[in-house]
């Protein structure tokens, strides 16, 4: 109902569906990205652009792997742009950065991280199967249809994927491999 | 790790994934809801704007015009003597300078959270001097001031409808900041506006136009496909020969980035 209306140009019924997305969308624009400003910059470019693109979607279809589509082509596009890079430079520059203090994380979340530090080692394909069948715990056929391929093509992607990251955990994060591991 | 099975791994993920310290989601629906286009007002509505805006018209246009005019357009950059009225798309971010320099505001800078240093392994373009010479459909010029300056140590080309050029200096401490960065950029690839810099004033390079600017000021970097702003706090060259502009943003005096930037000569 809120598609079909949105589609008719009823923009109060896009608001909604905003709602219903927007976590999932912005947190996918953090993984890519890893700058929260930024990622909420691409998450409402996603809504504007989807808004504009409402009509050619067919409303049958769930809208959050359309959505999940779009927000990652303008991160994947906004991470490899000039613009990104001169900020990237100005946060070089500050003399020391600004990160979480360990103590503010428990084991698990610093083990989050540091797993989260060993995908984004991967190519941008590897880090997006990743992000979405296990940090956004997408089904298979979810992220085929957000990323538009087959399901099969989707499973040997991510075994793809998981061989690459099981080697540079394995080079790179010896740590997250010393424990729980049996 | 190293030793489990995709299986295993698998469920590591998801156990992190669950565990995965995001940070909080901004407010992105109100927003959004703002950039969407208005519904088609009814005519009479029409009409009463037309009336009211040629009434703020009368009443209004010496100071209209004096705004109208208060900038300064320099090849692609365009500088605005006062801050923006309209929101931008994004909360602007104070930022560092460009510079070693650290920023004495540095509690307004936008949080860093536990993020890889990116940008200089993700940004595509990354080339060497003599392709970008054959790549750029200008000839590309390098300073030769300071006499210790060097090569520089990046060199990133991209093309947008037209080919944007950057050079960047390192800080030879192995630190890793930056010490002077050029932007070389051809018409047509991207715009830079700046709004409310501290200094502005008009110079001349080598004989061109050009301005001096100082921070903190709004830069805003568009193309067709992107439009970020940020606040930033740095001193900046701007001047243009041909169809080229150029912008050189270093912790440099005025009198040392004039002398930067009339040692730029084409390559050997």
């Amino acid at each position: 109902m809120l598609i079909s209306r949105s589609q008719a140009g009823d923009a109060s019924a896009w608001e909604p569906v905003v709602l219903a997305h927007e976590e999932a969308v912005f947190r996918l624009a953090y993984l890519i990205l890893g700058d929260p400003d930024e990622a909420r910059d691409i998450a409402q470019e996603t809504f504007v652009r989807a808004w504009r693109s409402i009509g050619r979607v067919d409303g049958s279809r769930p809208l959050q792997p359309w959505l999940l589509r779009i927000c990652t082509n303008l991160a994947v596009n906004r991470r490899r742009s000039v613009a990104r890079y001169l900020a990237a430079l100005m946060r070089r520059a500050q003399a020391e950065p600004r990160v979480p203090g360990t103590e503010e994380l428990s084991a698990q979340q610093m083990e989050a991280q540091q797993l989260w530090q060993a995908v984004r080692r991967l190519d941008p394909a590897d880090q997006q199967i990743v992000y979405l069948r296990y940090f956004l715990d997408l089904s298979v056929a979810e992220t085929a249809e957000t990323l538009q391929t087959a399901q099969g093509t989707v499973k040997s992607r991510s075994h793809r994927a998981l061989e690459r990251l099981r080697n540079v955990i394995r080079r790179e994060f010896p740590m997250l491999g010393d424990e729980r591991s049996a | 790790m190293s030793s489990m099975d995709p299986e295993q791994l698998e469920e590591r993920l998801r156990q992190a994934a669950a565990h995965f310290r995001y940070p909080p989601t901004s407010p992105i629906a109100s927003v959004v809801m703002k950039r969407l286009p208005r519904p088609a007002a009814p005519r009479w509505t029409w009409a009463v704007v037309a009336v009211l805006v040629m009434l703020a018209a009368l009443l209004l246009v010496p100071p209209a015009r004096a705004a109208v005019i208060d900038f300064i357009q320099i090849g692609v950059v365009r500088i605005f003597r006062t801050e923006p009225v309209p929101a931008p798309v994004s909360t602007p971010a104070l930022q560092a300078p460009l510079t070693a320099t650290p920023l004495a505001t540095s509690s307004a800078q936008a949080p860093v959270t536990a993020t890889p240093s990116s940008g200089l392994q993700d940004l595509a373009g990354e080339t060497t001097l003599a392709d970008a010479q054959s790549n750029t459909g200008f000839s590309v010029l390098i300073p030769h001031y300071p006499p210790d300056l060097g090569k520089p140590d990046r060199i990133y080309l991209q093309d947008m409808g037209g080919s944007l050029l950057l050079l960047v200096w390192l800080q030879p401490d192995g630190s890793g900041h930056v010490r002077m960065s050029l932007q070389e950029i051809a018409a047509g690839s991207w715009a830079l506006a700046k709004f409310g810099p501290q200094t502005l004033q008009e110079v001349t390079v080598n004989g061109h136009k050009g301005v001096w600017a100082t921070g903190p000021y709004l830069l805003e970097t568009r193309n067709h496909e992107y439009d970020t702003r940020r606040l930033v706090a740095g001193n900046s060259l701007i001047w243009t020969q041909g169809n080229v502009t150029y912008r050189l943003e270093s912790s440099l005096s005025l009198d040392e980035a004039l002398k930067v930037a009339e040692s730029l000569a084409p390559l050997p």
